[in-house]
C-alpha cells in the first residue's frame, strides 16, 4: 500500500516528464498536452464521486467554470496572485458543491435526479454569469498583461510551466485517489456505491461521506479551472461548458468506475486522439471527437460495463502483489 | 412597469408556452413511466424535430406548423428504430448504464445536427401564423395559440387512448408497476416499443410548433432536455393532466422571467425551480401516491 | 433478572391505510436469543426496520440500552451497537469478502492494525477465510449470508438482528447457521434477535419467541407453549399446514 503511494507518483511523473522533450518543447503541442492533463485530472477527481461513491455527477463544467472565474476575476479586479486565486477557486467550488450537495443528499436524491440537477447547475451558472454583467456579460474579460512573472504565474509564450503545473496536479490527484481508496473513507464510499442501506447499517453516515467525496472532487476540479484560465488568458460565461461535464463522466465510466489507473490512462489516450481529430477533421466535422467518445461510451457500457480499468486493475494487482511478496 | 396589462399579457404568454412545453414533455413522461427508461437524450430528439421541420420548411416550402404531418410518422418510426437498436438493451440495466448510454445518444444527436446544420441558430423564414390577435391591448400570437390547441387536442386523444383502449390501459398498468389483469396476455416488449414510438413521435408535433416562434441550434437539445425533465419531475405520477399543469407552471416561470428579469435568465428560474422541487417535493406536485 | 437491552414499547407503523405494526411491545434481555415468527406479511421485517431506524413509527418508541432511539438514523443506531442482516441479502458485488468485512470493522476500530485484526478474527469465526479474496458477485446464497453476518459482526455489536437467515438454504446449511447463532451468543456475548418463518428452526435456537400476526403480538413465551396456544395455532400453524 505504501509502496503504491511512492511508486505511482514516481512512475507517472517520470513518464509525464518525458513528454515535453518528445514534443520538441513545441509551445502549441505543450498547450494541447497541458489541456489534456487538466481534463485528465478532472476524470481522476471524478472517480472519487462517480467511481468510488457511485454518484453520476455532471457538474464538472460548473466547478471548472467557478475555478476559472474566481481565479480570473480576483486577478483582473484585485490583482490577487493566482497562487492564491487558484486555491480560492477550488475552495469556492467546494463550498458551492456542499451548499448544493447538502440538501441534495439530505433529501435522498439519487441516480437520474442527481445527474440531472448537477447538469442543470452548469447551465444555471452559465446563464447567471451571462446576465450578471458586472462580473460576466457577453464580452471576454482579459487577464492583466504583467509579462513573465512567477508571482502571477504568468509565462507568456511558454507553456512548459503550465504543463508542469498540470502534471503535478494530475499526479497529486492520483495520489489522493490512492490515499482514499485504501482508507476508511474509500471503503465507506465503495460500500455506499454498492448498497446504501447496507452501508447505513454498518454505521456509515451515508450523506456525510457522499459530501466528503463531493467536496474533494469539486475542489480539485475548481483547481483545474484556475490553471486553465492562466493558459486561456480571459474569462467568459461560455466556459461554463456542459461538454466538460459530459466528457469527464464519459471518460470516467469508460475508464472503469473506481479504477484509479483506468480513468487517467483512457483519458490521456482518448483526449490525444480527440485533439488529433479536431485538428485534422475539425473543419468538416467539428464534433468528430465527441462522436467518437459517445460511441466508445455506448459500446463499453453495453458490452463491457467494468470499463478498461477492470483488467488494468487486475494486472496492476498481480504486479504489485508479486513485488510485495518479494520484499516480504 | 408592473401594469395589470403586462401581467395579464405574460400570464397568457406563459399558459400558451407552457402547454407547448407540456407537449414536448409528454413523450419523455410516457417513456420514463411506462418503459421505465431514463432518457437523457429526449431534448435532443426535440432539437432534431425542430431541424426536421426546418428542413421540410426550406426544401418543401412547408409551413412549420404543418411539418408534423410528415414529421410524426418519421419520428414514430425513429422511436421504433431507437427502441430496437438501443433502448431495449438497457431497459433492465441499472440507472447508471441508462444514463450513460442515453448521454452517448445525446452527444451523437447533437453532433449530427452540428455536422449537418452547423452551429448558427436556424429559424423558419416565415409561417402563415406570424400574426397576432388583439384583445384590447393584449396580444395573442397565432402560432402559439395554434400550438396550444394542437397540444390540448393531443392530450385529449392521449387521455382517451390511455383510459379507453385495451393497449392504453395496459400501458398505464405497466406504468403503475402492477402485475394486474390488464397485463394478462399482453406482449410487454411490443408495448414498450409502441410507447417509445409514440413518445418520440409526439416530439415531432412539439418540434414543429416550437420552430414557429423559436430558433434552433445544436445546443437547444440540452435546454429542452432539462426543461422536459423538470416538467416530468413536477408532474410526478400525475399522468397526462399532471404533465399539462406542470408544463404550464414552467411556461409561466419562463414568460415572467423573460418579461421582468432578462430573457436570457429563463433557464435560471426554470432549473432552480427544478432543483428546489427535487429537494422539497421529490414525488412531484401531482403525484397520486 | 437481567436488564433488557432492547425495549419495544407500543410501536405502531402504518403504510397508507394498512397497519403493518399495531402497538407492539416486548423486551429483549441482554444475552438472550429471541425469535420473532409469524406468517408472511405479519410485520416482522417492518419491526426490524423500525428498530434499526429505517422506518419511523407513528406511535410508540424503541429503547436500546436505556436510550430512546426512535427517530435516529440507522448509522447512529449501528454505532450504538446494533447490527443486522437483511431478509433479501444486500451484498457488495464489486467488493471482495475481505473488503466487505473491512467496511464493518472500521466502525469501532481505532487504527488500520485493529481493522486487520477484526477482519481476520471475524472471517475465521464465521468460517469464510477461504473466500477472503472472492468478489460479492461470485458468491452463492449461503456464502452471501455468511458474509453479511461477518460484516455485521465486524461492527462489534451488542445486539444482532438476523432477518430470515435460513430461507432458501439446505438442511446442512441451516445446521451450520444454528450452530453459529449459538456461538455468536455464547462466545461473543451478543444478544440475538431472529426473524424466522420456519417454526422448527426457531425451536432449536431461541428460548423465547414472539409471534406476530397482522402486525399484532399474539403470543410471547416458550416455543413449545406456542404449539398449544390457540391464537397461534389459528393464525400461524393453521396456515402452515396448507
Amino acid at each position: 500500500m505504501d509502496r503504491r503511494l511512492i511508486l505511482t507518483p514516481l512512475i507517472s511523473l517520470g513518464v509525464l516528464s518525458l513528454v515535453p522533450p518528445l514534443l520538441g518543447f513545441n509551445n502549441y503541442y505543450l498547450l494541447l498536452a497541458s489541456l489534456i492533463l487538466l481534463y485528465t485530472t478532472m476524470v481522476s477527481a471524478w472517480n472519487i464521486i462517480g467511481g468510488f461513491a457511485g454518484q453520476v455527477d455532471l457538474a464538472a463544467g460548473a466547478y471548472h467554470g467557478i475555478g476559472i472565474f474566481v481565479t480570473g476575476l480576483l486577478f483582473i479586479f484585485y490583482r490577487v496572485t493566482p497562487l492564491i486565486g487558484i486555491f480560492l477557486g477550488g475552495l469556492v467550488a467546494a463550498l458551492l458543491a456542499v451548499a448544493i450537495g447538502y440538501p441534495t443528499f439530505r433529501f435522498g436524491l439519487r441516480e437520474v435526479w442527481y445527474a440531472l440537477s448537477s447538469l442543470a447547475l452548469v447551465v444555471i451558472l452559465y446563464k447567471l454569469f451571462l446576465v450578471w454583467e458586472s462580473v460576466g456579460g457577453t464580452i471576454e474579460r482579459y487577464l492583466p498583461k504583467v509579462g513573465f512573472s512567477w508571482f502571477y504565474l504568468m509565462f507568456p509564450g511558454n507553456y512548459l510551466y503550465y504543463y508542469l503545473m498540470s502534471a503535478l496536479l494530475l499526479v497529486a490527484t492520483i495520489v489522493v485517489n490512492i490515499r482514499i481508496r485504501y482508507s476508511k473513507l474509500g471503503y465507506y464510499l465503495l460500500a455506499i456505491r454498492e448498497n446504501e442501506e447496507a452501508a447505513e447499517m454498518l454505521g456509515i453516515d451515508v450523506r456525510r461521506y457522499k459530501l466528503y467525496a463531493l467536496m474533494i472532487y469539486s475542489f480539485i476540479v475548481g483547481l483545474t479551472g484556475g490553471i486553465f484560465v492562466l493558459m486561456l488568458g480571459y474569462v467568459h460565461p461560455v466556459l461554463f461548458d456542459s461538454w466538460i461535464s459530459i466528457q469527464t463522466a464519459i471518460l470516467g465510466i469508460v475508464g472503469g468506475l473506481g479504477s484509479i489507473a483506468g480513468g487517467p490512462i483512457i483519458a490521456v489516450i482518448l483526449l490525444a486522439i480527440a485533439e488529433y481529430l479536431r485538428v485534422r477533421f475539425g473543419g468538416y466535422i467539428p464534433g468528430l471527437h465527441q462522436i467518437l467518445f459517445a460511441i466508445i461510451l455506448m459500446l463499453i457500457v453495453l458490452f463491457k460495463p467494468g470499463g478498461i480499468g477492470e483488467w488494468l486493475d487486475s494486472l496492476w494487482h498481480r504486479i504489485t502483489a508479486r513485488r510485495g511478496m518479494e520484499v516480504a | 412597469m408592473l401594469s395589470p396589462t403586462l401581467l395579464l399579457q405574460n400570464l397568457i404568454f406563459g399558459v400558451l408556452l407552457g402547454s407547448i412545453y407540456a407537449l414536448a414533455a409528454i413523450g419523455l413522461s410516457l417513456i420514463f413511466g411506462v418503459v421505465n427508461l431514463t432518457n437523457f437524450a429526449h431534448g435532443d430528439f426535440i432539437m432534431l424535430a425542430m431541424y426536421i421541420s426546418y428542413f421540410l420548411g426550406v426544401s418543401l416550402k412547408l409551413d412549420p406548423i404543418l411539418t408534423p404531418i410528415i414529421g410524426f410518422p418519421v419520428f414514430f418510426l425513429l422511436g421504433i428504430a431507437v427502441y430496437l437498436a438501443i433502448f431495449h438493451k438497457i431497459i433492465r440495466a441499472p440507472p447508471l448504464s441508462q444514463i450513460a448510454v442515453t448521454v452517448g445518444l445525446l452527444v451523437l444527436l447533437r453532433n449530427f445536427a452540428l455536422a449537418v446544420w452547423h452551429a448558427e441558430p436556424k429559424s423558419i423564414p416565415r409561417t402563415l401564423l406570424g400574426y397576432s390577435y388583439r384583445l384590447g391591448s393584449i396580444l395573442i400570437p397565432a402560432d402559439r395559440l395554434t400550438g396550444m390547441l394542437i397540444s390540448i387536442a393531443t392530450f385529449l386523444i392521449l387521455h382517451l387512448f390511455l383510459t379507453k383502449t385495451k393497449t392504453g390501459i395496459a400501458m398505464r398498468a405497466l406504468a403503475d408497476n402492477l402485475d394486474s389483469a390488464a397485463l394478462m396476455g399482453v406482449n410487454v416488449r411490443n408495448l414498450n416499443m409502441l410507447t417509445c414510438a409514440l413518445g418520440i413521435g409526439i416530439v415531432a408535433l412539439a418540434g414543429g410548433i416550437l420552430l414557429t416562434f423559436q430558433p434552433v441550434n445544436p445546443m437547444t437539445g440540452l435546454i429542452y432536455g432539462l426543461l422536459t425533465w423538470s416538467i416530468v419531475a413536477m408532474a410526478g405520477l400525475g399522468g397526462v393532466s399532471g404533465i399539462l399543469l406542470s408544463g404550464i407552471i414552467f411556461g409561466l416561470a419562463d414568460a415572467f422571467t423573460a418579461a421582468f428579469w432578462d430573457p436570457r435568465a429563463r433557464e435560471i428560474t426554470i432549473y432552480i425551480l427544478f432543483i428546489l422541487l427535487l429537494w422539497f417535493r421529490p414525488k412531484g406536485l401531482f403525484g397520486r401516491r | 433478572m437481567p436488564k433488557p437491552i432492547l425495549e419495544v414499547r407500543g410501536v405502531t407503523k402504518r403504510f397508507g391505510g394498512l397497519t403493518a405494526l399495531n402497538r407492539v411491545s416486548f423486551n429483549v434481555e441482554e444475552g438472550a436469543i429471541i425469535g420473532i415468527i409469524g406468517p408472511n406479511g405479519a410485520g416482522k421485517t417492518t419491526l426490524f426496520n423500525v428498530i434499526t431506524g429505517f422506518l419511523k413509527p407513528e406511535e410508540g418508541k424503541v429503547i436500546y440500552d436505556g436510550h430512546t432511539v426512535t427517530g435516529l438514523p440507522p448509522h447512529r443506531i449501528a454505532r450504538m451497537g446494533v447490527a443486522r442482516t437483511f431478509q433479501i441479502v444486500k451484498p457488495f458485488p464489486e467488493l471482495t469478502v475481505e473488503e466487505a468485512v473491512r467496511v464493518g470493522a472500521y466502525l469501532k476500530a481505532e487504527d488500520e492494525g485493529e481493522v486487520n485484526n477484526i477482519v481476520d478474527d471475524v472471517l475465521e469465526f464465521v468460517g469464510i477465510e477461504h473466500l477472503r479474496d472472492r468478489y460479492g458477485k461470485e458468491l452463492n446464497l449461503i456464502q452471501l449470508k455468511l458474509t453479511e453476518i461477518a460484516r455485521a459482526l465486524a461492527t462489534r455489536p451488542r445486539l444482532l438482528l438476523v432477518d430470515e437467515a435460513v430461507a432458501g438454504l439446505t438442511p446442512g446449511e441451516i445446521d451450520n447457521i444454528i450452530e453459529m447463532v449459538h456461538r455468536i451468543n455464547r462466545e461473543r456475548n451478543i444478544t440475538v434477535c431472529l426473524i424466522e418463518h420456519i417454526m422448527r428452526f426457531i425451536m432449536r435456537v431461541s428460548e423465547r419467541i414472539i409471534v406476530l400476526h397482522h402486525g399484532e403480538k399474539i403470543f410471547e413465551g416458550k416455543p413449545e407453549e406456542a404449539y398449544e396456544d390457540e391464537a397461534v395455532i389459528k393464525a400461524y400453524l393453521g396456515e402452515r399446514r396448507i
